[in-house]
């Protein structure tokens, strides 16, 4: 017999509400050591909690609108996943896995209250929660969740059947050999449960929240699901991807929130005292892709440029990536979940057996173009790559110079560009596992990829921890940077919850009374 | 060739000789004077050029001049340069001339130590830190103190014309290198109208082609798709000092300035269109104008000419009657008398021919009556000799030759008829035409059954009635003898047809009969012509007579087996009061 585990939790009538017990009791990982916070701000597990002498929160109320800023990068489309991180900050009100985790990837109730893995992780009974119901009140049952996932592909989770229970929501799942042995695998958001209306349109989640009306892909307002019980005191939702100097405005017309990565945003907000400014996890790193074929040996990223990276080229708040071994104990265990060793697979695609064409220069440099930190560093890549030594130390146009094939080539070297692009055309020409949704924490890693034409070198950011799980047969990655978001928040917003990866969680928000 | 086609021939020649020599000639001074025109422009833009470059540059020149001051008073960034790369206002440092550099107006601006680095880029926020001490040094060298160069950012290229200004911080000497893109906007700014257009030529075509970003690319393409213009031509080119990519490969650049002659060319086209078009209005006026004229002068001739063409021995009543005093009128005046000689000569041949007819009857009268002589001679002579020789047979013999002799009286009387029928007595008076022709139709001795149309209202003739009535008489006679006994009907018919502006009678006999040969057509009106055993050859004859008495005309047309039909017209008379009217015909005798 093989090893069985059982996972057995008592689910509260509301997630936030365990939430926020477990942020008193539990211990996190990845929130365990945060960062000195700004004044009049405490992060206690997970969540963020006012400090303020005026603030009561038996005299709280709650606002009726909360208006919430995010990074430009952010776009809202009508899809069944979300494309990065920031946009889960606002879909993880809508959409609901049958298995939640905290900010420290631990796994909770989600839309499933119980579950007992049985044969080897092959077989997982799920208990959905009591009255779980899609947002237009259609309950949830196996066939929904069977057709939510019908055209979804999670690696290392594979679906064999969903098949109802005896008695009222029980369902059973079969998964494929070697199936998962942690409940955190059905934690990953492209299993969500979903139902995709008729004609077009947003899809129906069984969240507190449902998409009331998006004008375009910049805006979008959620609104409490009426079945909820808390629905009438909950505040509804009002996001929007905004520029930092429109995060500054957004700012002084007293929106109530705003997400952001840019330093100048926060230290804007420093200055104003309504205002309270609290650093999340890092959560997102900037590798820079490059195809094997064009020469690259296996030179680390010398620490000089990983530094001058993070201190100059960028405006977000970022760090240098430590490197794999940094990661440690923490990441591996992540990516063990269910796949090979990350350090085995980064180490693996780092030497790649048999590159598959000779040796060709990169002349561009991709990146997004609604992404400010990565033109930035594709500028600061370009300068340097440019063939000329900066500032006396010629190691980071020497490491550029061989990593994209430019060495002894000072005229190629003279035309390397920066090239803007759009979400949508980087994420058709990058390879499979990045040009999909990043995976969050805890979600296993890919190693299956399509290699694409080795015309040119990326930056990309990911969720931290992908570049030390993901193998990318024929390309390197080299991580460069890490960001994190800083919320920005009125001081009166008394308690925010973070979600999987540290992510903020608007819905049981409590704002104080003015 | 007609006269009025030479007439307009004519005309067409004088009108367009001129206008076509003073189209040509009007239409090449034009063409010169705008020449000129375009030359001396383009003389005046290559001046202009030349002032709004060294304009540019020193508008650069103030612009950095400015920013130097700024940046001698920015403490934060004086403490970032001399703090250098670990100071907290470093980003400040970085960003400042991204800041400064589109509120100066510049598109390139860049500041550097002394040692060549980047200290903050604007057109290239994350190229700090680089070495590139070639294009203060060009900079430097330069006397004018600007220069063209390839301006390289994180994703393109492009031309820029930079200067420099140098400046001290804390005695740390600095360099401003700060310029304006030179794209398209720029090269069209120089331009002074819309017809020049101003290119750049960079050193060497292995320099565009090695880096068409670099090059310019949007330049090189315009470049070429000027170049391919046939309307195009180049009128100045200004040199300039270029400086390669780095400030490296000091070289000399040229605003090349291309002049469109599209305008020029679509003023010729237009010129020539309103040449084109004033010479057809021209054409066609003088083609309007020639027809009229010409009209005007063939028209009289036509006129005469249809007058002539009905000219006849039975129409000398043609009124050639003119009252111009030009040629026209003098031919006319000439035909009139003619007609008059004309009905002169008719009236004597006319005269002659009575004299001649009356010979001819003399004679025939003479033959007739010997003819009906003759029989009665010799009857009578019979009966004398057999009243010698036989009396008791005399009774007989008178029986028996009786016959013959009353015969030939008979025919003695019906002859002497008939000459007394070649001599009416005329007496004009007014005639109505319907009463005359519905009585003769109604009395029946015709014997003959007729049918019979007129026109309500007929004016009246002026003539003999006798002799209207004979001629009715003998024409459906001749009518009735052609169809024969019991055959007919004989159709009569009356009415009034305008001619030569006067009213005509017109009354047409028309038969059924065996219709008249061809060859007996034309003889049918003359005397003693017969086509009947026994007929006098005297009745159409005499119709002939009264009708041209009467001042009308006869005319038959008939082919063989299709009958004939005998048409007369008489002119109508004109009313005139108190004048008497015939409306009780005589008998005709």
């Amino acid at each position: 017999m093989g090893l069985h585990v059982r996972h057995t939790f008592v689910a509260p009538a509301r997630r936030a509400r365990i939430a926020a017990s477990l942020a008193t009791g539990l211990g996190v990982v990845s929130c365990a050591r945060p960062p000195p916070e700004p004044s009049g701000w405490v992060r206690d597990g997970c969540s963020v909690q006012a400090f303020s002498p005026d603030l009561r929160l038996g005299e709280s109320s709650r606002a009726p609108v909360l208006r919430v800023g995010l990074p430009q990068i952010v776009r809202f489309r009508p899809r069944d996943t979300a494309s990065g991180e920031d946009e889960r900050v606002v879909f993880q009100h809508v959409y609901e896995t049958l298995v939640a985790t905290d900010c420290g990837n631990r796994a909770l109730p989600g839309l499933a209250a119980q579950w007992t893995p049985s044969e080897q992780g092959r077989r997982w009974d799920f208990a959905l929660r009591p009255g779980a119901s899609f947002s237009d009140g259609t309950p949830v049952d196996a066939a929904a969740i069977r057709a939510s996932w019908r055209r979804t592909r999670v690696a290392g989770v594979t679906v064999d059947s969903v098949v109802g229970k005896n008695g009222a929501g029980g369902i059973t799942i079969h998964l494929a050999a070697p199936g998962v042995q942690e409940p955190r695998a059905f934690a990953h958001p492209d299993l969500s449960v979903r139902r995709v209306p008729r004609g077009s349109g947003w899809p129906l989640g069984t969240g507190p929240y449902r998409v009331a009306s998006a004008s375009d892909d910049r805006t979008v307002s959620l609104h409490p699901v009426r079945a909820s019980t808390e629905a009438a005191a909950a505040p509804r939702l009002q996001f929007e991807a905004v520029t930092a100097s429109r995060a500054r405005n957004l700012l002084d017309l007293g929106w109530e929130a705003v997400l952001t990565r840019d330093r100048r945003v926060t230290q804007y907000a420093a200055d104003i005292p309504r205002l309270g400014a609290v650093e999340l996890p890092w959560d997102r790193t900037y590798v820079l892709v490059v195809p094997s074929t064009s020469g690259f040996g296996v030179d680390p990223v010398p620490a000089g440029l990983l530094q001058v990276l993070a201190r100059d080229a960028v405006r977000a708040q970022a760090r240098p990536f430590p490197g794999r071994m940094e990661l440690g104990e923490h990441s591996e265990a992540r990516c063990r979940v269910a796949g090979p060793p990350t350090v085995a697979a980064f180490a693996e695609a780092a030497h790649p057996p048999d590159p598959p064409a000779p040796p060709a220069p990169i002349r561009r440099i991709g990146y997004d173009r609604d992404d400010p930190t990565a033109a930035g560093l594709a500028a600061r890549l370009v300068a340097l790559g440019g063939g000329r030594t900066a500032h006396g130390e010629d190691a980071p146009a020497r490491f550029l110079a061989k990593a994209l094939g430019l060495e002894n080539q000072p005229d190629l070297a003279a035309e390397l560009r920066a090239l803007p692009m759009s979400a949508d055309s980087l994420r058709r020409l990058m390879p499979a596992p990045l040009g999909s949704a990043p995976a969050p924490p805890g979600s296993p890693p890919t190693p299956q990829i399509s290699p694409p034409a080795p015309a040119h070198a990326y930056v990309i950011g990911l969720p931290t921890v992908v570049p030390a799980c993901v193998r990318i047969p024929g390309y390197h990655l080299f991580p460069l940077i890490m960001t994190r978001l800083t919320l920005i928040m009125d001081r009166r917003l008394g308690r925010v919850l973070l979600g999987p990866g540290g992510l903020p969680m608007f819905a049981n928000s409590i704002m104080s009374g003015s | 060739m007609s006269f009025r086609t030479r007439l307009l021939s004519g005309f067409l020649l004088l009108a367009l000789l001129p206008l076509a020599a003073f189209a040509v000639g009007l239409r090449r001074e034009i063409t010169q004077r705008l020449t000129a025109e375009f030359d001396r422009q383009a003389d005046l833009a290559t001046a202009s050029m030349e002032a709004d470059l060294s304009s540019q540059s020193r508008m650069i020149e103030r612009r950095l001049i400015a920013l130097a001051a700024r940046v001698a008073d920015d403490d934060r960034l004086r403490r970032a340069i001399l703090v250098g790369p670990g100071s907290p206002d470093r980003a400040y440092q970085l960003d400042f001339a991204s800041a400064v550099m589109e509120p100066a107006g510049l598109s390139v601006l860049q500041l550097q130590d002394a040692s060549g680095r980047i200290l903050s880029s604007g057109h290239f926020r994350n190229e700090f830190d680089r070495l590139a001490p070639e294009l203060p040094d060009v900079l430097g060298r330069l006397t004018g103190g600007a220069t063209l160069t390839t301006i390289r950012t994180a994703d393109t290229s492009f031309v820029a014309l930079v200067r420099m200004q140098t400046l001290r911080v804390s005695g740390q000497p600095l360099v401003l290198v700060g310029g304006l893109r030179v794209g398209d906007q720029f090269l069209a700014s120089l331009a002074p109208d819309e017809a020049v257009t101003v290119l750049l030529e960079l050193p060497g075509a292995a320099a565009a082609g090695s880096d068409p970003a670099a090059a310019g690319s949007a330049e090189a393409a315009t470049a070429a798709a000027v170049t391919d213009l046939p309307a195009n031509r180049v009128v100045g080119r200004i040199e300039f000092p270029f400086a390669g990519p780095g400030g490296a490969e000091e070289a000399q650049a040229h605003f090349v300035i291309r002049q469109s002659l599209a305008a020029l060319t679509a003023l010729q086209r237009s010129l020539s269109l309103w040449f084109a078009a004033g010479s057809g209005l021209a054409l066609l006026g003088a083609m309007l104008l020639a027809a009229w004229v010409s009209a005007r002068l063939s028209r009289p001739l036509e006129e005469l000419s249809k007058k002539t063409s009905r000219l006849d021995l039975d129409r000398l009543d043609i009124d050639f009657r003119s009252s111009r005093r030009d040629e026209v009128g003098d031919l006319s005046r000439l035909l009139q008398a003619m007609t008059g000689r004309l009905r002169a000569s008719a009236s004597r041949l006319r005269d002659a021919e009575r004299q001649a007819t009356r010979g001819e009857m003399a004679r025939q009268v003479n033959h007739d009556i010997k003819n009906g002589l003759v029989p009665i001679r010799n009857v009578v002579e019979h009966l004398t000799q057999v009243t010698q020789d036989e009396p008791e047979q005399l009774g007989r013999v008178f029986a028996d030759r009786g016959t013959t002799l009353i015969s030939g009286i008979r025919y003695l009387e019906d002859l002497a008829a008939n000459y007394a029928r070649l001599a009416p007595k005329a007496e004009p008076q007014r005639i109505d035409v319907n009463r005359n022709i519905g009585e003769i139709a109604a009395a029946g001795n015709l014997a003959v059954r007729c049918e019979v149309i007129m026109e309500p209202d007929l004016p009246a003739l002026h003539g003999d009635p006798v002799a209207f009535r004979r001629i009715l008489e003998n024409l459906i006679s001749n009518a009735r003898e052609a169809v024969g006994e019991g055959g007919g009907p004989v159709r009569v018919r009356a009415e009034r047809v305008r001619q030569d502006g006067s009213d005509q009678i017109r009354i047409s006999v028309e038969d059924d009969g065996p219709g008249l040969q061809p060859e007996d057509r034309d003889k049918i009106f003359a005397d003693f012509f017969t086509t009947r055993p026994g007929g006098t050859g005297l009745g159409l004859s005499i119709v002939r007579r009264l009708v041209t008495d009467m001042g009308g005309r006869i005319s038959v047309h008939s082919e063989p087996g299709q009958g004939a039909r005998f048409t007369v017209e008489l002119p109508a008379a004109e009313h005139s009061a108190g004048e008497r009217v015939d409306r009780s015909p005589e008998p005709a005798k």
